[in-house]
């Protein structure tokens, strides 16, 4: 929990610094973006206990704020898998939150268009609850909260629509790290459709 | 050192910055550079904990016992979800350890003259829940367990019984095999490489992977084929074939016609051979249900998992077929008929026709043994009345007698006389009601020679009259 604290310490005192520079050095640059991604579809790949590679949909939420060339980023990922039969099902309801710290290393304006290049890394925890069901009776149980980071790349799209409002869409890839992954670290695609509002 | 630079640069960064005043995009590189090196130091440090801190710690690392949760049979019936502690597990994410080696999609190999299993290790998915027990987050893996589990009790169980050195452990076990067909829903013991292997279960009832009776019928071959000898030769007799359940094979086309005498049948040394060695399978499926009932105690343990045996390979009596032992001029007699009853199908081809005549063969391995399941299972009850024993015990010793007259088993002596004729041997002080019923099962099927109990020194034997 003491890391965990420290971290986001650490990533919110990255983002006051970026605010802080940016009103110093240049308070002509563009103003900060909230950014929610809505519409998230997610897709990742995890090795089942059979060696089967298995597909993996989460549902998936982000709300981003963007200061200059960086955005803090809080994301939510779910997701459920049920195996096994009527007679002895298992359902895993996984659940997590990352929050990751991007850099738009490239920028380019199209117009009003503008188009980004990014990478980031990410830190969070995640939860899994196991729910074993036999004819009449099941029994739940969770894991409690257990570390994950990330890295990721990706391009992302601004349009805006008035002044204060835009568009939002980027792509993302990224691989995905825990103990207890499936490889370890995991691979994981991201789109990511949504509105910006000029803070 | 390196991690002490690094911080003792971010210490100083700043204020070198301000002092130089260097230009804009100057101080957006150092800018870069600082928030970069504090997040990748944070992250890095971070995903060291997270990707290795972690599975480092001596209580993930499974390393001896390990508290799973798993679905284990009940002495009272049915099935309930329960905690059990794993015995020697040396890695928890492949369930291996003193017990058991598990390969996923196995392939069999022939290694310096043997036949050995090789394939990769499973990779278990599980949570730790809060009590630190070991929960598994997919079905796979709580059939893992589940195998793990009854292999070390079947291991402490061949030990009372008076098999303790007849396996070597851990059991190398094939989990999710791909067998020639597709087939599915099945477990088989393969003698010659000594190993035990499932195949996926697609069915809604028990798992045959944690079904108690299954995995213990499939461990009794592993025991008949190394205390009985000529299993190795009798390539049929260690191949398990559980949807093979009854006398019709499931080619239906064929309409039989019912000879009224069985058709005379060449004896040669071939045709004897194929006949004792479906009957030596016989035994084997026979005495391997037997243990899955006395493992479980539940006469339907097979039904649990493949409804549709339920009538075949019940051990209760009034299952299908009579309550008498099959001889070996039956099995005689009823592959004969249905040799002679081919050669009337001209449609089909002679490979169609042999094709089918193995499957029957096979198949009627189960008429035979489930008479012999029965016995053993009424003997037990008798066993258990006048002996006052409780229901487990009783089980326990038959099973006992069991062992004992396998090593005097042979392929070609093979007969039901020969087995009654040994277990009454084996029975300590086999008492009166005990004696007769052996002597009663074996009247119905040698009805040639009058079987008799005699008493001689307060012990019953059972007697043949020359």
């Amino acid at each position: 929990m003491r890391a965990l604290v420290t971290v986001f310490l650490c990533l919110f005192s990255v983002v006051s610094f970026a605010q802080e520079s940016r009103l110093k050095i240049k308070p002509a640059e563009p103003v900060p973006l909230l950014k929610l991604y809505i519409l998230d579809f997610e897709m990742r790949y995890e090795k089942g206990s059979d060696l089967e590679w298995a597909e993996r949909k989460p549902l998936n939420f982000a709300v981003a704020v963007q200061l200059k060339k960086f955005d803090f980023v809080m994301e939510y990922a779910s997701f459920q898998q049920s195996t096994g039969n009527t007679t002895l099902g298992i359902d895993r309801d996984h659940k997590e939150v990352l929050a990751w710290s991007r850099w738009h290393f490239v920028n380019k304006n199209f117009s009003e268009t503008r188009v980004s290049l990014y990478g980031g890394l990410g830190v969070g925890g995640y939860e899994e609850e196991v729910t074993t069901s036999t004819p009449g009776s099941s029994q739940s149980d969770k894991s409690g909260m257990k570390w994950m980071s990330g890295l990721s790349a990706g391009i992302e799209m601004q349009i805006p629509v008035t002044t204060s409002l835009g568009f939002v869409g980027a792509v993302e890839g990224r691989v995905l790290t825990a103990a207890d992954f499936e490889p370890n670290p995991l691979g994981s695609g991201v789109v990511r459709l949504g509105l910006f509002l000029n803070l | 050192m390196a991690v002490l630079e690094a911080f003792s640069y971010k210490r100083y960064a700043p204020s070198l910055t301000t002092r130089r005043r260097p230009p804009f995009i100057v101080r957006e590189e150092a800018f870069v550079k600082r928030v970069f090196g504090r997040i990748l130091l944070c992250v890095s440090a971070l995903a060291a904990i997270v990707g290795c801190g972690e599975s480092l710690k001596p209580a993930d690392s499974g390393a001896g016992n390990a508290t799973v949760l798993t679905y284990m049979p009940q002495e009272e019936g049915g099935y309930r979800l329960q905690k059990f502690e794993l015995i020697g597990i040396s890695d928890i994410k492949e369930v291996a350890g003193r017990f058991v080696n598990f390969f996923v999609s196995p392939k069999i190999i022939n290694q310096d003259g043997k036949e050995k299993m090789t394939g990769s290790a499973p990779r278990a998915q599980f949570i730790r829940n809060t009590a630190g027990d070991y929960v598994a987050s997919d079905s796979f893996t709580i059939e893992l367990f589940s195998i793990y589990a009854h292999m070390q009790k079947l291991a402490a169980l061949d030990e009372e019984l008076g098999a303790g050195g007849v396996n070597k452990w851990p059991r190398d076990i094939g989990v999710a095999v791909r067998a020639d067909g597709g087939m599915v829903n099945n477990a088989q013991y393969y003698g010659p490489a000594d190993v035990m292997y499932f195949v996926r279960y697609t069915k809604s009832e028990l798992p045959i992977q944690v079904n108690a009776g299954v995995l213990a019928h499939e461990h009794f071959h592993s025991l008949f084929y190394k205390l009985v000898p000529g299993s190795e030769v009798s390539r049929t007799s260690v191949h398990n074939r559980l949807t093979e359940t009854s006398d019709v094979p499931p080619t239906p086309e064929i309409q039989f016609k019912v000879l009224t005498a069985p058709a005379a049948m060449e004896r040669d040394a071939k045709t004897d051979l194929e006949m004792r060695e479906v009957y030596f399978g016989g035994l084997n499926e026979g005495f391997a249900d037997f243990w899955g009932w006395m493992y479980t105690g539940d006469p339907d343990f097979i039904a649990l998992s493949l409804p549709e045996a339920k009538e075949a390979r019940t051990l209760n009596n009034g299952g299908q077929g009579e309550d008498f032992l099959i001889s070996v001029e039956n099995v005689y007699g009823t592959l004969n008929n249905v040799k002679e009853n081919l050669k009337d199908h001209s449609e089909i081809s002679e490979k169609q026709r042999n094709m089918y005549y193995n499957e029957y063969r096979m198949g009627y391995k189960y008429s035979v043994g489930s008479r012999f399941s029965r016995m053993l299972k009424k003997l037990a009850n008798i066993i258990k009345d006048g002996r006052k024993m409780s229901d487990k015990d009783s089980r326990k010793f038959v099973a006992k007698s069991l062992l004992k007259i396998l090593p005097s088993l042979t392929l070609k002596d093979v007969s039901p006389e020969l087995v009654v004729k040994l277990l009454a041997a084996a029975v300590p002080e086999l008492g009166e009601k005990e004696c007769d019923y052996l002597r009663l099962s074996v009247q119905k099927t040698d009805y040639n020679k009058l079987w008799s109990c005699e008493k001689s020194d307060s012990l019953w034997l059972l007697k043949k009259a020359e």
